[in-house]
């Protein structure tokens, strides 16, 4: 019998804590668990919830998944408590991911925002796996402050990797920081992208987002590719329960990722 | 139209209590003043009123429980051998929507397929529409068109009977003695003359609102209107209107103890647009914050985007949502006061 509504047990093998108030879990399903990059899943615990998260890991790697969990309400503060070798419930994966086919041979701009780096990371290790199909690979991220960066050793691993270029910036930098000062956004005028054979993917807080979508297309980007990933909070994942509903598009079936173009006529999409 | 019989009331009344001894049957039976679906028994069949109106659940009762369990079950529960009697065509007419989401797409809704298996869904012509009823404003009708096995039209103190699917021949089949074969067609043009006087009693009720489906263009032009404010200021936040609809099909799946051994399982239970919290997400941001947003969504789920998405709307003109509302907000008011409102393009 195929319930789709059962989960299955992930041990915690490790936890490594991002920020004060993000961590990533990295998780090993007791039963055979794959996702291509961009889809996300139900994470929860057993008798507490299940909420969705997008996988951070690379969707080459299929025992080991990792999580980036941000602290935001019951769930994740429960989330956030839990030790090593305690379990986790998973089921999915859930959405379309990211058409990494339709970026072959493009030049691929990267813009990240707070623990919005989460998919984007699992993105960008994909883009990796086969990074000579693709012209260039560009990232951005910002940050609140230099302490609020995710993945700090593999961003310094990425900084120093020859097939990257990588820009930071931070809203409130401190005595230490060397890179660029302000929001995610001040990053685009630091380069230039031939527009006629680029795509964006961007992810981020709602306001950043909506900036950078904006700023995008000021510089002359098309709807069309500009991709986003849409912050809702799916109950069922199947495309039934209504709670992800974003104009006429549920974001668990349809989504989580769409470009611009599909949603920019909805009166909701920033809010 | 399937194969048609006539049976009396009296053959009716015999062959349910015949009938009862093998099926589990729901139907409508007068409460005060509303219709409530009971489970009949040999003591209640005088009880059962099945040509008026609609009773006062609607049909997802029956197939999407409004609160269960559905993990850590052994097998999809069925309801072989339950019949729902009593059905109008708003009620009926709802199974497109609900055969669209829980049935299609990537995954089945597998408790609702399950029970829209086995249920057998016994239709009636309605033939006193109450003020609230506004099929015909959606361009349906106040008779059973699909979706029933069988359906009872009460003409010349009897039934004409349509069997229109195996599952309704199963139902009568222990007893086919009790139904004739129509012979005689002139039946057939009493029974459409019954039907276009309830028709006109609709028509009738809903002739000063002025609307007719489809409204998509309509909320298109009225998404910022005033008037959803001014609707929606005597919205309680009840989520009644969700909970009585029969298009309705929101759902919300949390964790609790089974109440038999105490594990932890998954449940699902009816969830409602109206709510407050319904697309919260963590941290705490809520692009429906305010109750006209979530007021004007419902509509837009219901007349925009199921229209975009599938060519049909999301209402069958039942009216529960109109007599549930404890702030009195009427559909076909809005559609009304919105039509007033259109700032026409064109104009």
């Amino acid at each position: 019998m195929l319930n789709p509504y059962e989960s299955q047990d992930a041990k915690i093998d490790d936890i490594i804590s991002e920020t004060p108030g993000i961590k990533t879990f990295v998780i090993r399903p007791k039963e055979k668990f794959s996702f291509l990059t961009g889809q996300f899943i139900e994470f929860g615990i057993r008798g507490m919830g299940e909420a969705p998260f997008t996988p951070s890991s690379s969707p080459f790697e299929t025992d080991r998944i990792e999580v980036t969990i941000m602290k935001a309400g019951f769930l994740t503060e429960k989330i956030h408590s839990l030790k090593k070798s305690s379990y986790v419930q998973i089921r999915g994966p859930y959405g379309k991911g990211y058409p990494i086919d339709k970026f072959y041979g493009k030049e691929i701009l990267i813009v990240g925002g707070g623990v919005g780096m989460a998919p984007l990371r699992s993105f960008l290790l994909t883009l990796l796996e086969e990074r000579d199909k693709f012209k260039r690979v560009i990232l951005c991220y910002g940050a609140k402050t230099p302490q609020d960066i995710i993945y700090k050793e593999e961003f310094t691993k990425w900084m120093k990797d020859k097939r990257l270029e990588v820009f930071r910036s931070v809203d409130k930098p401190d005595v230490s920081w060397k890179e660029t000062d302000g929001v995610a956004t001040v990053l685009l005028d630091k380069f230039s992208v031939d527009l006629n054979n680029s795509v964006s993917v961007v992810c981020g807080p709602p306001i950043m987002m909506k900036f950078t979508t904006l700023k995008l297309l000021k510089l002359g980007h098309l709807p069309e590719n500009i991709y986003l990933s849409m912050e809702k909070n799916m109950s069922c994942g199947l495309g039934k329960c209504g709670h992800c509903g974003l104009g006429r598009f549920y974001v668990c079936q349809d989504g989580p990722v769409f470009t611009y173009e599909h949603i920019k006529n909805y009166h909701e999409v920033w809010d | 139209m399937g194969q048609l019989y006539y049976i009396s009331t009296e053959e009716w009344a015999a062959f349910l209590n015949d009938i009862l001894l093998e099926w589990y049957v729901y139907a409508p039976t007068r409460q005060g003043k509303k219709l409530n679906f009971e489970h009949i028994t040999v003591n209640n069949i005088a009880d059962i009123e099945l040509s008026t109106y609609r009773a006062s659940q609607p049909i997802k009762s029956f197939l999407l429980f409004f609160y269960e369990q559905i993990t850590n079950i052994t097998k999809f529960p069925n309801v072989r051998g339950c019949a729902v009697m009593g059905l109008k065509g708003c009620d009926l007419n709802s199974l497109e929507t609900y055969d669209k989401m829980y049935l299609e797409g990537e995954f089945a809704e597998p408790f609702y397929k399950r029970r829209r298996q086995d249920l057998v869904l016994i239709g009636s012509d309605c033939q006193e529409p109450i003020e609230t009823c506004f099929c015909t404003v959606l361009g349906k009708m106040p008779y059973p068109e699909e979706y029933f096995d069988i359906n009872l039209s009460a003409i010349n103190s009897g039934y004409i009977v349509d069997i229109s699917s195996e599952r309704g021949e199963e139902f009568i089949k222990s007893k086919k003695e009790f139904f004739k074969k129509i012979v005689d067609r002139s039946i057939l043009i009493k029974r459409e003359a019954k039907r276009r006087a309830s028709i006109d009693v609709v028509e009738n009720i809903n002739r000063h609102f002025d609307i007719k489906a489809p409204f998509l263009d309509l909320l298109r032009q009225t998404l910022t209107s005033e008037v959803w404010d001014e609707h929606a200021k005597t919205c309680v936040t009840c989520g009644g209107c969700t909970q009585i609809c029969p298009t309705c099909h929101c759902f919300l799946i949390e964790e609790n103890k089974n109440r038999k051994d105490h594990a932890v399982s998954k449940f699902r239970h009816w969830d409602s647009c109206q709510y407050t919290g319904f697309v919260r997400v963590a941290g705490g941001a809520n692009p429906r914050k305010k109750r006209h947003a979530r007021l004007r969504h419902r509509y837009l789920h219901k007349f925009d985007y199921k229209r975009e998405n599938y060519g049909f709307d999301a209402c069958t003109g039942c009216g529960r949502c109109v007599e549930v509302c404890h702030g009195k907000i009427d559909m076909r008011k809005v559609f009304s006061d919105l039509k007033k409102a259109r700032v026409c393009p064109n104009a």
